[in-house]
C-alpha cells in the first residue's frame, strides 16, 4: 500500500477535529468529509484535479476513496491512529505527525476547507451531514443509477458549480468556508426530506421525475 | 432495479436563500462578522462536548453556554469551578442544579446556576431549557434551533432516550401477552397466573435479547448481563455505549413462584419488592458515581408484574377480574430516589394471564 501524502494528512486532520466533536471518526465519516473538504475547494475555484486524488460514488450514494481508505490503513498498521469503542482516534505519534505535516506548505491550503467540513458537524448533527451529503447532485445521480461512478468529472462538476453559484447568492458576504458549508447542507438535508416524502407517496404530485444528467 | 422518485436534481436558488436567511448560523455570521463567526465556532463545538459529558436526561432544570468575542471576564459574579476539558463536568454536575459553563483562555468556567442576567460585553450563548428547548442568542437576538423529532436535543445524543423507548415496546410487545419464547417459558402453568422457581433468569436473557436487538443501530453498544458493581453486586443487565455512557438495569419480578403440583410458593412478592429493587438500584449508582465518575451512568428498573388475587396453589383457574386486579395498578416509589437525575421512572411490564 501507497497512501497519497495529501490523504494521508486528511485522513488525521478529520480524525483530530472529529474526536472533538463526537469522540472519535468512523471509516465512512472519513470519506464523507474527504469529499466535503473537496467540494469546499471546488466552491472557492480549484479544480477538482488539485486535490491530489479522487473520490467514487457507491451505489448506496456513499462517497469512497481508495486513497483515503488506504491512508487510513497504513495509519493504522503503523500506529499513528487507535481504534476504540467510539471510532478511530489520533495516537500521541500520530498527533505529532499531523503537527509536523501541518507545518508544510504543501499542506495548508487544504487545511481551511477540512475544519471546515468538519466544524459543520458542530452545527448539524453529525447523522444528519452524512444523510444530507447523499443528496449531493453527483451522489444523487449514482443513487438513481445504483452504479459505482467516478465524482465530480466534468458533468458531475457542472452540476456542483450550479449548487454553488447559488449557495454563492445565498451567502454573498460569508468569508468563513463553515458559513456556506452548513447552509448548502441543510439545503441539501431539505432535498432527503423532500425525497422520502416523494417516495412514501405524500407528495403525490409535487415531485418530479428525475432528470438524467447526461441530458 | 426499482424505480426511485427524486426531486429534481437542479437548484432551487430560492429555496437556498430562504435557508440562509432563517438559519442561526449565516444569521449570526450576518450581523456579527468574523469576530462573531469564530465565537459561534468555539460555542458550538463547545455545546456538543457539554453535552457528550452531560446527557439531557440528567438536566432537570437550565444549562446555559457563554462564548465571549473578545472578552475573558466571568460571565456570572460569584466562586466558580475551572476545567480544562468539557469531560469533567460528567463527574462535577449533579443534576440537581442549572449550569452555566463558560469557555476560558484555559477551558472551562462552570457555575451551578442559572444565567439570570446577559453578560455586558458581546457573546454568543445557549439555552437548554427543560423541556426540551433550545435557543442560540447574542446580546441583540434569539435565535431559534431546528427541532429533530423524536429527539430531547438538536446537539445532544439519545441513547438514553432509545432505551427507554426500547423497554417501553418490550413491555407492550413482548411481555403483555408473553410473546416472548424465554419469557413465556418462566411461568409454571398454561394459565399464566404462577411463576415457576427463580424466574429473574429467563426474564434476563428475554430482555438482554430484545435489547441487542432493538439497540442494533447503536455503533459500539454492548449489553451484558450480571455485570458486577463490585465483588458482591452484579446488576442484572448493562448497556455501555461509545464514549461515556452506561445504563444499568435491574430486574425485579412481582407475583408468586411454585413448583409443579406443590402447594406452597417458593417466592412471592409484592409491591414492596419492586420498591427494595429501586432503592437497591440507587445504590448501585451511587457506588458506579463513585468507583467511575467520568461515565454517565443511568439507572432503569424493569418491573415483571405477574401478580394476580386470589390465586391458590397448585394454581387452576381464577375470574378475569382477579387475573386483571393489579393491571392498573401502580407503584409508589421513594419520591427521594425518582426525583434523582441519574434514574429512569421504572418501567413495569404487568403480563396478562391467559384465561
Amino acid at each position: 500500500m501507497n497512501a497519497s501524502p495529501e490523504a494521508t494528512f486528511d485522513c488525521l486532520s478529520i480524525i483530530d477535529e472529529l474526536v472533538q466533536i463526537a469522540g472519535g471518526a468512523g471509516e465512512s465519516e472519513i470519506a464523507n468529509f474527504g469529499y466535503l473538504s473537496c467540494l469546499l475547494s471546488v466552491y472557492r475555484g480549484a479544480p477538482p484535479s488539485d486535490w491530489g486524488y479522487g473520490f467514487a460514488a457507491t451505489k448506496v450514494a456513499a462517497p469512497y476513496s481508495e486513497d483515503l481508505s488506504e491512508a487510513l490503513e497504513t495509519c493504522r498498521l503503523s500506529g499513528l491512529v487507535d481504534e476504540g469503542a467510539s471510532g478511530f482516534s489520533l495516537s500521541s505519534r500520530g498527533l505529532a505527525e499531523l503537527e509536523g505535516l501541518s507545518g508544510l506548505r504543501r499542506f495548508s491550503p487544504r487545511r481551511s476547507y477540512l475544519r471546515a467540513a468538519c466544524q459543520s458537524a458542530t452545527a448539524i448533527p453529525l447523522p444528519l451531514v452524512t444523510e444530507s451529503l447523499s443528496a449531493e447532485p453527483q451522489l444523487r445521480q449514482a443513487l438513481r443509477l445504483a452504479s459505482q461512478r467516478p465524482l465530480l468529472d466534468e458533468a458531475g462538476r457542472h452540476v456542483v458549480l450550479s449548487h454553488f453559484s447559488a449557495l454563492a447568492q445565498a451567502v454573498p458576504a460569508a468569508e468563513d468556508l463553515f458559513v456556506p458549508a452548513v447552509v448548502w447542507l441543510a439545503y441539501l438535508a431539505r432535498q432527503v426530506e423532500a425525497d422520502a416524502a416523494a417516495l412514501s407517496g405524500d407528495e403525490r404530485g409535487a415531485g418530479q421525475e428525475v432528470e438524467n444528467l447526461e441530458h | 432495479m426499482p424505480v426511485r422518485k427524486l426531486r429534481t436534481l437542479n437548484i432551487d436558488p430560492m429555496e437556498m436563500a430562504g435557508i440562509a436567511e432563517e438559519l442561526f448560523v449565516p444569521r449570526i455570521a450576518s450581523a456579527m462578522g468574523s469576530q462573531g463567526t469564530d465565537a459561534l465556532k468555539r460555542l458550538l463545538l463547545l455545546i456538543r462536548q457539554v453535552h457528550l459529558a452531560v446527557t439531557t436526561e440528567r438536566v432537570s432544570q437550565e444549562l446555559a453556554i457563554i462564548c465571549a468575542l473578545d472578552s475573558d471576564e466571568p460571565c456570572l459574579p460569584g466562586p466558580y469551578a475551572s476545567f480544562a476539558e468539557a469531560s469533567a463536568l460528567t463527574a462535577y454536575f449533579n443534576g440537581k442544579t442549572s449550569l452555566t459553563v463558560q469557555a476560558s483562555l484555559e477551558g472551562i468556567r462552570v457555575w451551578a446556576s442559572p444565567l439570570e442576567r446577559s453578560p455586558s460585553y458581546d457573546f454568543v450563548g445557549y439555552k437548554y431549557s427543560v423541556p426540551h428547548r433550545e435557543i442560540i442568542f447574542t446580546p441583540d437576538a434569539v435565535y431559534t434551533v431546528p427541532v429533530i423529532s423524536a429527539s430531547p436535543s438538536y446537539f445532544g445524543i439519545t441513547y438514553f432516550l432509545d432505551l427507554k423507548r426500547s423497554l417501553e415496546q418490550y413491555g407492550e410487545t413482548w411481555i403483555k401477552d408473553s410473546q416472548c419464547e424465554i419469557f413465556s417459558a418462566a411461568w409454571l402453568d398454561e394459565h399464566r397466573l404462577v411463576f415457576s422457581p427463580s424466574p429473574e433468569a429467563r426474564m434476563r436473557r428475554s430482555l438482554q435479547r430484545h435489547l441487542r436487538s432493538g439497540l442494533r443501530e447503536h455503533t459500539a453498544v454492548t449489553v451484558m448481563p450480571e455485570q458486577n458493581i463490585n465483588e458482591t453486586r452484579p446488576v442484572d443487565i448493562k448497556v455501555t455505549w461509545p464514549y461515556n455512557r452506561a445504563a444499568l438495569i435491574e430486574i425485579k419480578w412481582l407475583g408468586k413462584s411454585a413448583r409443579e403440583g406443590e402447594s406452597r410458593p417458593t417466592q412471592e412478592h409484592g409491591a414492596a419488592r419492586a420498591r427494595s429493587g429501586a432503592s437497591q438500584l440507587a445504590d448501585y449508582l451511587d457506588l458506579y458515581h463513585r468507583e467511575i465518575p467520568y461515565e454517565e451512568a443511568r439507572g432503569y428498573l424493569a418491573v415483571y408484574d405477574g401478580r394476580r388475587r386470589n390465586v391458590s396453589l397448585p394454581p387452576g383457574r381464577i375470574s378475569e377480574t382477579d387475573a386483571a386486579h393489579y393491571r392498573y395498578d401502580e407503584i409508589e416509589y421513594d419520591a427521594k430516589i425518582l426525583a434523582r437525575p441519574d434514574f429512569e421512572h421504572p418501567a413495569r411490564f404487568f403480563a396478562e394471564a391467559s384465561l
